[in-house]
């Protein structure tokens, strides 16, 4: 499953970035490496066995101080 | 998608906002957790409160015919308070859209394949999304007309195999709830189901008949809505109070289906319903992600954008909720706020904001 992942991720990265790289467009570059990067990160992560919170328990959490800040 | 040219129909324009409301399967189990037999009878109401307010969507269309929700804000705000405005919708779309996905790849998940990683239904799902809003909005038009006639077929076939085990008694009395719930319940339908259709200002710039935009939306709206309307009756019909204890209401209201003894547990017409329904929206919310991001950072390259935001999903498939009841009470607690903000208060004060300008710049160009 790890050999599968880092291919699939080295395959794509080797694919999204040529483009921008060969026609020099230096935001699309800078874009592309910030999310590619968020993105292998995570996946390397949870790979890795490591349990990550829950998306929506991290909003719930967010809008439950939001909430209670403008109360306050 | 970053250059789309194609152009939308009106007619087009008001099947896909029926759609997109017809693939939200959630709001019947949100709902029905205050408000129970009642369900439908708040449907019609939130319907008919919240129809006003498509005019703030219709007059922001109007005012900037040729720019999207992310080329308004920058209009509006300026440059660096817009971008940050814009950022925060683009976090927003991301979160929908993973919330959204987290439906079919979860249900296969739980009711049918059990063995199997989510991500395999995630990423088959996600390469169909890929492969409609990368071709374009008229792609994604093209396929509401199929999504429209099947989402409405099926439910008529269910509606005709379950007549015979409808009670009209399950629907008495009426509005028998406490007023506190009546508005919770209206609140949650408004902020959470029928104000998503915000996600239309992404696309207005497409649309050929400009004058056409305020008809196709009143009547998508109306349509979608009825639509969830008819299946909270059916549920309510068939089940009624024990809709109370469902977490999925509709699903238990089709397995009652009996076809000569044979054939029982016809929930694959429910399955077919939700992916036919769940693939345009979500297609629509990819979009308007990609071509928010592409406006964002005024990038060129579509390609690496398709990338990315594929596998940014791809990475957090399994993280959006930890079961189904869990999705239904972060719908709840979290995502109306959510809702209400980013879909109503943040689009009407963009139009407050643009006429204030518009009429500052007028007076001052008449005093000039």
């Amino acid at each position: 499953m790890l050999f599968l992942e880092m291919l699939l991720l080295i395959g794509l990265g080797w694919y999204g970035i040529r483009e921008p790289l060969k026609k020099k467009w230096k935001r699309d570059l800078i874009v592309f490496i910030v999310l590619y990067l968020l993105a292998a990160s995570i996946l390397v992560t949870r790979t890795a066995g490591i349990q990550l919170p829950y998306l929506m328990d991290m909003v719930e959490a967010f809008v439950k101080g939001a909430l209670r800040l403008s109360i306050d | 998608m970053l250059s789309d040219k194609s152009k939308i129909s009106g007619m087009q324009l008001m099947l896909m906002s029926a759609c997109f409301l017809q693939a939200a399967l959630t709001v019947i189990p949100l709902a029905v957790f205050a408000s129970g037999r009642d369900v439908w009878l708040l449907l019609t109401i939130s319907l008919a409160l919240f129809l006003p307010f498509v005019l703030v969507y219709v007059k922001l269309g109007e005012m900037f015919p040729q720019s999207n929700l992310i080329q308004i804000n920058e209009k509006v705000f300026g440059g660096l308070l817009g971008k940050g405005i814009s950022a925060l919708y683009l976090m927003y779309f991301l979160l929908d859209y993973m919330y959204n996905l987290a439906m079919p790849s979860g249900y296969m998940r739980t009711h049918f394949m059990i063995m199997t990683p989510e991500a395999i239904f995630a990423l088959s799902f996600m390469l169909l999304v890929l492969w409609a809003a990368k071709n374009g909005a008229a792609t994604i038009a093209r396929l509401s007309i199929f999504s429209f006639s099947i989402g409405y077929l099926l439910v008529v076939i269910i509606l005709l195999l379950l007549i015979e085990k409808f009670r009209p008694n399950h629907f008495f009395p009426m509005l028998d709830i406490p007023f506190r719930k009546i508005v919770s319940t209206v609140v949650i339908i408004i902020g959470k189901f029928l104000s998503e259709i915000f996600i239309f200002l992404m696309l207005l710039p497409r649309v050929e008949e400009k004058n056409c935009v305020k008809k196709a939306l009143f009547v998508g709206v109306s349509l979608g809505c009825l639509f969830n309307i008819i299946l909270g009756v059916i549920s309510v019909g068939v089940l009624g109070n024990f809709i109370l204890v469902q977490s999925a209401p509709f699903n238990v209201a089709v397995r009652q289906i009996e076809l000569m003894n044979i054939n029982s547990r016809i929930e694959i017409l429910v399955v077919l319903l939700l992916f036919f329904s769940t693939f345009l929206k979500n297609s629509i919310l990819f979009y308007a992600l990609v071509v928010g991001a592409g406006s964002l950072f005024r990038l060129r390259s579509q390609k690496a954008l398709l990338i990315t935001l594929t596998l940014l999903p791809l990475s957090l498939v399994g993280l959006t909720v930890s079961s189904n009841p869990m999705q239904y009470q972060s719908g709840r607690n979290s995502l109306v706020f959510l809702g209400l903000f980013f879909h109503m208060l943040l689009p009407l004060a963009t139009l407050i904001t643009a006429a204030v300008r518009r009429s500052a710049e007028k007076q001052g160009g008449d005093g000039a």
